[in-house]
């Protein structure tokens, strides 16, 4: 017994020696370095962009702010075009740079390879932006997600149709009939699944139920079968090329439901409304709240509101879409709100402790939502907006808390 | 199914056909007299598509006017690549040729990318919505210029190729080269021209999409599987083979996104190009293994 105190005190004076060796080349404390799994070049780069750059607006605020505990943050960037990318980058920010915590990723596959590299290595993987409902399917521990997704998206869709879409020509749950169309990637399935769900829940008929490849050339025959199930509303989940595409195809066949309700992505970008000038008016999508009326945000929302537009705007040179909202609110929440409350800002278990206990009510960041995980590791504290193309811009018309406008082009006119 | 629904896919069929067609012509022309298959094939669309778009956008020009400007200058750049790159390759095995393209596809990418970021850009002028109704049928504009296009280009190649002495050139290279520098042709320079006008044809393709479609710098990924499969159901160097597999496939693949689902439409007509290379293993119009550049 003696012998081993000796031991550990000799152990004890050796490691205080290397200490001492080496504390004046650490005399600053070190940074706090978080790997950025994003995809930064190939088809997913536009929005993995946006949401990385409205992430790094947060890491520089409050490393301007003097950064978690003392200790400034900074990114390791490491691009993830695809899956597979995605799983051997999040392998060698572990493994060869050591990082703890994994920050991404806004694409579904991306988040699907990284989060589980990251699970197994146990270190945290925190999801700013992805929508597949798959992220939790093996229970992971150290895997959390900040975002609205897939399911909460087409639940307010199909709710925006009953309730809003529905008065307006005359219909109710009982008499709607709606049809899905979706890209069928792990996205488009993920929200069409749970559109028709609740669609069935509440009584509404789902006259047609259409999954594509998002890489398709045409989509004459998939708008002519639309047609000839004669739906009062469609909803559909697609990319942009296949949007476009989508809205270009129902003009040339003369098919116009009386709502078009997107549920993100394509039918979400700025893009869209380029592609498709005036016919993009009109068009509804759930998605992540932008630009939304900050009067109704608490005071403290609403000047992190302003100061996240600002500072996005200097940085980059353009608004901010909702994506980089997202970037921001899964960083800020990340390194405002749960590292400086962990014992260890180092320590998975310790991050993780403190994810679980934070509680930070909605409105707090900018787009609305607040902090607080479900046992899955969902934020719970987000919710979709509902937007509306008005004047080929997109305008929040739902929840009335934060909508800068009303619902307006229902029924839609002729093309 | 009625008369009228039928009529209306099949228009719809053969105008996404003419779009098919249209962007093979130039991989089977390259392929049929060099025997080089160009992987950066979709990359030259890529190519054509901006410049499209920038004429249009920037320059406030007709996107159908944009062509004149476009197919000389993806000549000028196809004639670039085949003597920076293309031409040591020539005679080499097909791995040097499969990494030279492939090698030249990712360089474009990634230049596309920093040149034009990712974002995906489309052109919006009154053309690009324009319809014509004929009863019940309805046909963009844009997808009836395209078609007209197609036919246009391949006719006019078929007759390039057969009754004119550079087309005469051409078709003694592709049957052998050899041969064809024995009788005093200039085979660098015949393969020179041949790359140029493939990149000339594929960048009018290009320029002529993009009122139907959007581009960003992955758009040649969307087209170059379909144009491949184009020119070998076709019959590999067949430039009648490009037009015909074009239109099957524009139609089989409209008729069962109809009839069975739109989620399957790309496994059935892979169905059919495996059907063809299990029974026509040199494709539909392909002559002797695809060993000559045939105009019949």
């Amino acid at each position: 017994m003696m012998q081993m105190f000796g031991f550990l005190r000799r152990a004890g004076a050796a490691a205080a020696v290397i200490a001492l060796g080496t504390a004046p080349l650490s005399a600053a404390p070190q940074t706090i370095k978080v790997g950025a799994v994003f995809p930064f070049s190939g088809p997913l780069a536009l929005l993995g962009q946006d949401s990385f750059d409205g992430a790094n607006v947060a890491l520089e605020m409050i490393n301007a702010q003097g950064g978690v505990k003392g200790r400034k943050l900074e990114w390791v960037k490491a691009d993830s075009p695809n899956a597979e990318a995605a799983n051997s980058e999040a392998e060698r920010l572990i493994s060869q740079q050591n990082l703890k915590i994994l920050l991404g990723s806004y694409a579904s596959p991306i988040a699907i390879a990284a989060s589980q590299v990251a699970e197994r290595h146990h270190v945290i993987y925190w999801e700013q932006g992805a929508w597949t409902s798959a992220l939790f399917n093996n229970h992971p521990k150290y895997v959390f997600r900040t975002n609205v997704y897939a399911v909460p998206a087409g639940i307010a869709a199909v709710h925006y149709a009953i309730n809003v879409v529905a008065p307006k020509i005359g219909k109710d749950a009982k008499t709607l009939k709606v049809a899905i169309v979706n890209e069928d990637g792990p996205f488009g399935s993920s929200v069409a699944n749970a559109e028709a769900a609740e669609a069935s829940k509440l009584g509404v008929a789902v006259v047609s139920n259409l999954p594509y490849t998002a890489s398709t050339n045409d989509l004459t025959s998939l708008v002519l079968k639309l047609k000839a199930a004669d739906p009062d509303v469609l909803l559909a989940t697609s990319y942009i090329n296949d949007a476009t595409l989508l809205v270009k195809t129902m003009r040339t066949q003369n098919f116009r439901p009386k709502a078009i309700i997107g549920g993100s992505a394509g039918f979400g970008l700025l893009a869209l409304g380029k592609n498709l000038g005036a016919d993009v008016n009109g068009i509804s999508e759930a998605d992540a709240p932008t630009n939304i009326n900050p009067k109704g945000l608490p005071a403290a929302g609403q000047a992190l509101h302003n100061e996240f537009i600002a500072k996005f705007k200097a940085a980059t040179g353009r608004e901010p879409d909702g994506f980089s909202y997202m970037g921001f609110v899964g960083a800020y929440s990340l390194f405002h709100d749960v590292l400086p409350k962990a014992k260890d800002p180092e320590n998975a278990d310790d991050i993780r402790n403190a994810a679980m206990a934070a509680n930070v009510p909605e409105g707090t960041y900018p787009n609305g939502w607040g902090l607080k995980f479900d046992e899955t590791g969902q934020n719970t504290r987000m919710f979709a907006a509902m937007l509306q193309w008005q004047s080929q811009a997109p305008v929040v018309v739902g929840p009335s808390s934060i909508a800068a406008g009303q619902p307006a082009m229902i029924p839609l006119p002729h093309w | 199914m009625t008369l009228a629904l039928f009529a209306q896919l099949l228009v719809a069929g053969v105008l996404l056909g003419g779009v098919y067609a249209l962007i093979s012509i130039g991989l089977t022309l390259i392929f049929g007299v060099m025997r080089v298959v160009n992987f950066a094939h979709g990359e030259l669309l890529m190519l054509g598509m901006y410049l499209s778009y920038y004429l249009v956008t920037a320059v406030h020009m007709n996107p159908y006017l944009a062509l004149v400007v476009v197919a000389p200058a993806l000549y000028l750049f196809g004639l670039l690549v085949e003597v920076t790159i293309i031409r040591s390759t020539i005679g080499r095995s097909d791995v040097v040729q499969v990494f030279a393209t492939v090698g030249l596809s990712i360089v474009l990418q990634a230049g596309a990318l920093m040149a034009f970021s990712a974002n995906v850009v489309g052109i919006n002028v009154p053309i690009t919505n324009a319809l014509v109704q004929l009863g019940p049928l309805s046909m963009g504009v844009p997808q009836l210029l395209a078609f007209a296009a197609a036919m246009l280009v391949a006719s006019g190649l078929f007759v390039f190729l057969r009754s004119t002495d550079i087309g005469r050139a051409i078709r003694a290279t592709a049957q052998d080269r050899s041969a064809a520098a024995l009788m005093g042709i200039n085979v660098a320079g015949i393969y020179r021209l041949t790359f140029g006008l493939g990149s000339a044809m594929t960048g009018l393709a290009g320029a002529l999409l993009m009122p139907i479609y959007s581009v960003s710098p992955t758009v040649g990924e969307q087209f170059v599987l379909i144009a491949f499969v184009v020119v070998v159901l076709g019959g590999l160097g067949s430039v009648t083979g490009a037009l015909v597999g074009g239109l099957l496939i524009g139609i089989v693949e409209t008729f069962s996104g109809f009839v069975i689902d739109p989620q399957w439409k790309q496994a059935v007509y892979f169905l059919i190009f495996l059907g063809v290379l299990v029974f026509r293993p040199a494709g539909l119009f392909g002559a002797r293994g695809s060993e000559e550049l045939s105009t019949s």
